[in-house]
């Protein structure tokens, strides 16, 4: 029952709660957007809303986990492999903002919950697990799926622990039955499920992307940026 | 959640409500959705008194019941965690027809649906009477980085374009009498979104970036942004526009 979807909605964290989040999600989204602008070169800003209407699209399928219990794919690992951590987070945000203003999904104000936990803790973790993962794995297509694969898998469920942590600390309602450790394993266990679904769609999307055009992967790019953005950065 | 995002649509109408500018609105309805939050959830009658509000707006901005209860439906997920916590619920409990109900899970239940519900008309009344063009119009004049209006501006338009796509080879389909009608409607399956937008960047036509507005090269303003300029009919993103007229007057 607690499996609901991570986009939280209005009432469900209190107030204090909700406000730090709001502010621990503004101040690492205003680091994104600086990061962001140095990585933002004309090749990457049309992808980075590639990415983002990706994401808002497949947001709406929402594929059954267990009875009564939906999830859908949160798209931090894809991003952060097709245009990089910080646009990857901004791009989630984006996604996030405009579903909470017009789509009614996940409340306003249980914005910065919800940033923090697929744009924020989705990305970073995705990202950590490439950086790790694609010294050891080959930089070829096959080698980025299984990234993206493991990448989404340990994100999502990293996104859900987040939660219960918000849940934890400002949850309006305490639980008799269900102790913090058994939310915990509920929520991980479903999203374990979420995660190989979402890890399934991420990984034939950059494996399609790294066939066709390897140019707009950013991390076939490699710790050293290509030229222009080299060049960008230096006149930054 | 998430089902339904393609039924949000924007009602065509000229009341007071669609002729705010945007920032008001947007500024408006967060503010409002703080108030309703922190409202502490013993004080039915505040939350009675919102809703009246809510209604007055609707009214105001014509946008009927029925839409609005259709579109609400996004938030049945959490209606199911209202209407279970009396029951998973720790603390005091009450008897009442004969079910034990947990007094805590009671109120925790009726705070997440008011508040749930409550914020979901609110935005539903903002979707109503905005554009999502007006919306980053208004985003932008509330100082939000150009970055994300940026991002959010290619977001709504390959948007449209992807759904279009998806739309047009879905009526393909059914022509060739196939009927696989569902997958068709999804906005194009994975391998098929990266292949079709790797197209859309790549393009024959020599131009690399033909999505790309001639004049945005290196800055990306929408319409009207901080110079104040109201956006054009022909403004910076007329495909989602288009797409939703057709959308609101084609079958499906």
């Amino acid at each position: 029952m607690e499996a609901v979807a991570l986009h939280i909605s209005n009432g469900v964290l209190n107030g204090p709660v909700s406000a730090i989040y709001g502010v621990i999600a503004l101040v690492a989204l205003a680091y994104c957007v600086s990061r962001g602008r140095r990585d933002l070169d004309d090749r990457l800003a049309p992808m980075a809303g590639l990415v983002a209407a990706f994401i808002f699209a497949v947001q709406m399928l929402n594929f059954p986990v267990l009875p009564g219990v939906s999830g859908h794919l949160l798209g931090g690992a894809m991003a952060a492999l097709l245009v990089g951590p910080w646009v990857g987070a901004l791009c989630v945000s984006v996604v996030l903002i405009v579903q909470a203003l017009v789509f009614a999904d996940g409340g306003v104000t249980a914005l910065g919950a919800n940033v923090t936990n697929m744009a924020l803790v989705g990305t970073a973790v995705a990202y950590l697990l490439i950086f790790l993962l694609l010294r050891v794995l080959p930089r070829t297509p096959a080698g980025l799926g299984i990234t993206a694969f493991v990448a989404s898998v340990v994100a999502v469920v990293a996104a859900s622990q987040s939660f219960v942590l918000q849940y934890a600390l400002g949850g309006t309602t305490e639980l008799e039955h269900y102790g913090l450790g058994s939310v915990a394993g509920i929520m991980a266990g479903t999203h374990i499920l979420i995660g190989i679904g979402e890890g399934l769609i991420a990984a034939v999307t950059v494996m399609t992307v790294a066939k066709t055009r390897p140019d707009l992967v950013y991390a076939l790019r490699g710790l050293k940026r290509v030229q222009p953005a080299t060049a960008q950065g230096v006149a930054a | 959640m998430g089902a339904g995002h393609a039924h949000v649509l924007h009602l065509d109408r000229d009341t007071p409500l669609h002729r705010l500018p945007p920032e008001v609105k947007i500024a408006a309805m967060v503010s409002a959705t703080v108030v309703v939050v922190i409202t502490p959830r013993e004080a039915l009658w505040a939350f009675a008194g919102y809703a009246v509000l809510v209604a007055i707006l609707a009214a105001i901005g014509r946008v009927p019941p029925g839409w609005l209860a259709k579109r609400s439906l996004v938030e049945v997920p959490f209606v199911l965690l209202a209407v279970a916590l009396p029951f998973i619920a720790a603390g005091e409990k009450v008897t009442f027809l004969g079910l034990e109900l947990s007094r805590d899970g009671l109120y925790g239940g009726f705070n997440i649906l008011a508040k749930g519900t409550l914020g979901v008309l609110l935005s539903l009344i903002l979707a109503a009477t905005t554009t999502t063009r007006d919306l980053i119009v208004g985003l932008d004049r509330l100082r939000c980085p150009q970055i994300i209006t940026q991002i959010a501006t290619f977001m709504l338009r390959y948007l449209a374009v992807l759904g279009g796509e998806a739309r047009r080879m879905r009526i393909a389909r059914i022509s060739r009498g196939t009927t696989r009608a569902s997958c068709g409607s999804c906005a194009a399956s994975p391998p098929e979104w990266a292949r079709s937008s790797c197209a859309r960047s790549s393009g024959a036509s020599g131009s690399t970036w033909r999505w790309w507005p001639a004049d945005t090269r290196g800055g990306c303003p929408p319409p009207g942004s901080r110079s104040g300029r109201p956006p054009g009919a022909s403004g910076w993103l007329p495909l989602p526009c288009r797409w939703r007229q057709q959308r609101s007057r084609g079958p499906r």
